[in-house]
């Protein structure tokens, strides 16, 4: 439950070696590089088209790079190179100890599902499934994820874009992942359901100990939610370190006018 | 416990015609296990640029920064937040959380970081917001809904967890006369 | 006879689908992909049946053909008919004389043997189809055992209707393997699809052929809590007095009145011929 302190050998949850994704002669992202410990929080801020959503979908499988390795310490064979792992595996990978949280929500969820069964489905991947067991783990997932759990039996379609993506959270989370993607987790949604899912998101990293990669282009909520931040410009690392070092003394130039073009409330 | 050993720091503004700002330069400090140090000095003197660099929220330019046995002017971000977590509290008087979340649990978080179970955490955080002489009613909004919320809750939310060190940024420069005597006397 | 190829297609399209046939047979529940061809009948008249009945007929084959479970339904009359002229073979309403069955939404009561086929006609081959429009994923999900999806389907039944209220097309997985759909029989007959005959299984407009070999292991998905259930009306039939066939309701007037009877009519009347008579026999007969 607490996060492994100070442990200097520690192997890293995921390696990143420069990870190069090129679209012809344009650079999608190139010779990223970075270590991700378990228990480790990691915002990856830029601009609209700065590569930073190239590398998460680079990371996580969905586009395959055309350089680089994407190492995961993998419970069963320790670190192992996801990129050449075979198709059934990686997907493996990706329904157990990986989840992706998609943005807009409903990329990431079924829409024609109740609550219940989208949340279920990781679980019935699994032989030999127990309905009433799969619906108590749906219901005790609506509630930690706050949405009543008489909605059970509801569509994701009749939910609010901060219930649904509240209920992609629960549905990614319910299998105990380590590591969690994230594509702008808080996108599209009003200013105080952001909030609340903040709050929500740090309270189950912290209870489950998750690392997480978040990409997003709001600096605050990369304050509030990451350890530590890289900032991304042109396909490339400009500046990275931790979270609110790099924002209050931004050493890089683009850093710097990045952080300086928040509008101060 | 703390040790500053020719620490330099300026700010390079890249972007205003990469105008150099020296702040401080080969400073050195030693604070021991136990000891309680005073900065004083005149605005802009860099006070808070050094509390700022011993928490890691600054970087050094040059020298070493130990908190303990890390080089916090050196450390990877996770030794930073591990000390954080475990050693070094901040308070100042902005508080960083956030929004909309109760007071109550704004204080009890640096506990539950640590593994504290939420029940005692929570007792541990009302027992600090009582002495702070905010009422119980208040505890379930955000601090930053009532008056001299932010500041008090910061100063509990610092105490909450009992840090081996503590770095103290001017945490009772925005209340009134009568409340710093129970920012003061935190127990 | 006239001036048609034996059973209509042509031998080159009758050896392509041959082919696809013995793959199926070879990898059991696996839909093969297949040509299909334009058919003098339209889609859902059993385009795809017709095709895997046309390839497998030989001359010397006795045919029969039903729909529902009956001999005399339109659909079944025009395929027998069909094949009568189009391969001139003989034809039979009498499931234990035919060596070749064409049925659509139902596997006959009878036993059926090891030099039997079992044709079925079916729209949609596609179990995953429900919950996964894509076809790319949906063949992925096949290849790699990803099946989770077939019981959200399971589960979406139970959490709105109390229990798996899926009775026909109900999904079953072949040899451990492949998660099929036995096509929209009623989930009555899913424990007869182990079975000495060989089935096969044509879906026209959706260009797949798939097969069960005869004694496959065939298993009808469920949750330990919920297990599945062969359920039927809970009566006899009303004319041959079968407390084991599957039955359908017929009304009978604007009263409301109505009777069971076996929706096999050759299980029906073979009974009535050994003299069993059910609660209406006498005025029906």
């Amino acid at each position: 439950m607490i996060k492994e302190v100070g442990a200097q050998d520690m192997t890293p949850l995921l390696q990143v070696n420069s990870l190069t994704k090129m679209y012809g002669a344009r650079i999608g992202c190139k010779d990223v590089s970075f270590d991700l410990y378990p228990g480790e929080v990691m915002g990856i801020v830029g601009e609209s088209g700065s590569g930073k959503s190239t590398l998460l979908n680079a990371m996580a499988g969905y586009h395959a790079p055309d350089q680089g390795e994407v190492i995961f310490d993998t419970r069963a064979d320790g670190p192992q190179d996801t990129l050449k792992m075979s198709e059934p595996e990686r997907r493996m990978l990706g329904r157990t100890d990986w989840a992706f949280v998609h943005q807009p929500a409903r990329d990431g969820l079924r829409m024609s599902v109740s609550a219940g069964g989208n949340i279920g489905e990781r679980l019935m991947a699994v032989g030999g499934p127990h309905y009433g067991e799969i619906r108590a783990q749906a219901a005790d997932w609506l509630g930690r994820v706050e949405i009543s759990d008489s909605r059970i039996d509801d569509r994701p379609s009749a939910f609010s874009g901060g219930m649904q993506q509240r209920l992609q959270i629960a549905r990614n989370l319910v299998t105990g992942p380590r590591l969690v993607f994230m594509d702008e987790p808080t996108g599209g949604l009003d200013v105080s359901v952001q909030a609340r899912l903040l709050d929500l998101l740090r309270g189950l990293g912290r209870e489950m100990g998750l690392s997480a990669i978040i990409v997003t282009h709001d600096l605050a909520v990369v304050r509030l939610l990451a350890d530590r931040l890289m900032v991304m410009k042109d396909g490339h690392e400009v500046e990275s370190g931790l979270t609110d070092q790099v924002l209050d003394d931004p050493q890089h130039a683009y850093t710097q006018l990045l952080v300086s073009s928040v509008l101060q409330v | 416990m703390i040790e500053l050993e020719n620490v330099s720091k300026s700010f390079t503004l890249h972007n205003q015609g990469s105008a150099v700002i020296p702040v401080m330069e080969r400073v050195n400090l030693t604070v021991g296990a136990g000891e309680c140090v005073g900065l004083v000095g005149a605005s802009g003197a860099g006070k808070s640029t050094l509390m700022r660099l011993i928490y890691g929220n600054y970087l050094a330019a040059a020298g070493r920064v130990m908190v303990g046995d890390l080089d916090v002017a050196q450390a990877a971000p996770r030794h930073i937040i591990a000390r954080r977590r475990e050693t070094l509290g901040y308070v100042s008087q902005f508080l960083r959380v956030v929004p909309r979340v109760a007071a109550l649990d704004v204080v009890a978080e640096p506990l539950l970081a640590v593994g504290t179970p939420l029940e005692a955490a929570r007792d541990k955080a009302a027992s600090l917001l009582a002495q702070l002489n905010i009422p119980e009613r208040l505890w379930s909004l955000s601090p930053t809904t009532f008056s001299g919320g932010e500041q008090r809750v910061n100063i509990a939310r610092g105490f909450a967890y009992a840090y081996p060190a503590l770095l103290l940024d001017e945490p009772t420069a925005s209340l009134d006369a009568k409340n710093p005597r129970h920012g003061a006397d935190p127990g | 006879m006239s001036d048609y190829n034996f059973a209509y297609l042509d031998e080159q399209t009758k050896r392509m689908i041959r082919r696809a046939i013995l793959k199926g047979l070879a990898v059991p529940g696996y839909q093969v992909p297949f040509a299909s061809r334009e058919m003098p009948m339209p889609y859902g008249w059993g385009t795809g049946g017709v095709q895997v009945t046309a390839a497998t007929l030989t001359p010397d084959d006795t045919l029969k053909v039903i729909d529902q479970g009956a001999d005399d339904t339109t659909n079944a009359v025009s395929i027998r008919k069909f094949f009568q002229r189009t391969a001139g073979v003989a034809t039979t309403e009498e499931t234990t004389k035919a060596s070749v069955i064409q049925t659509r939404h139902r596997i006959p009561e009878a036993e059926l043997s090891e030099d039997q086929v079992l044709v079925y006609q079916v729209p949609i081959p596609e179990p995953l189809r429900f919950l996964e429009p894509r076809e790319t994923e949906t063949r992925k999900m096949h290849s790699l055992e990803e099946y989770g999806l077939m019981h959200v389907k399971l589960y979406e039944d139970i959490s709105q209707h109390g229990d798996i209220a899926t009775s026909y097309a109900y999904p079953v997985k072949v040899e451990d393997r492949y998660v099929m759909d036995p096509s929209p029989i009623p989930k009555f007959d899913n424990p007869k699809l182990e079975m000495a005959a060989i089935q096969l299984f044509g879906a026209g407009r959706e260009q797949r052929i798939y097969a069960v070999p005869p004694y496959t292991r065939v298993v009808s998905l469920d949750f330990e809590d919920y297990p599945f259930e062969a359920s039927k009306a809970d009566h006899a039939c009303d004319l041959c007095a079968a407390g084991d066939s599957y039955l359908d309701e017929v009304i009978l007037d604007d009263a409301g009145s109505r009777m069971f009877v076996c929706s096999d009519t050759d299980y029906c009347r073979s009974r009535r011929a050994a003299g069993h008579v059910g609660r209406l026999g006498e005025e029906a007969a």
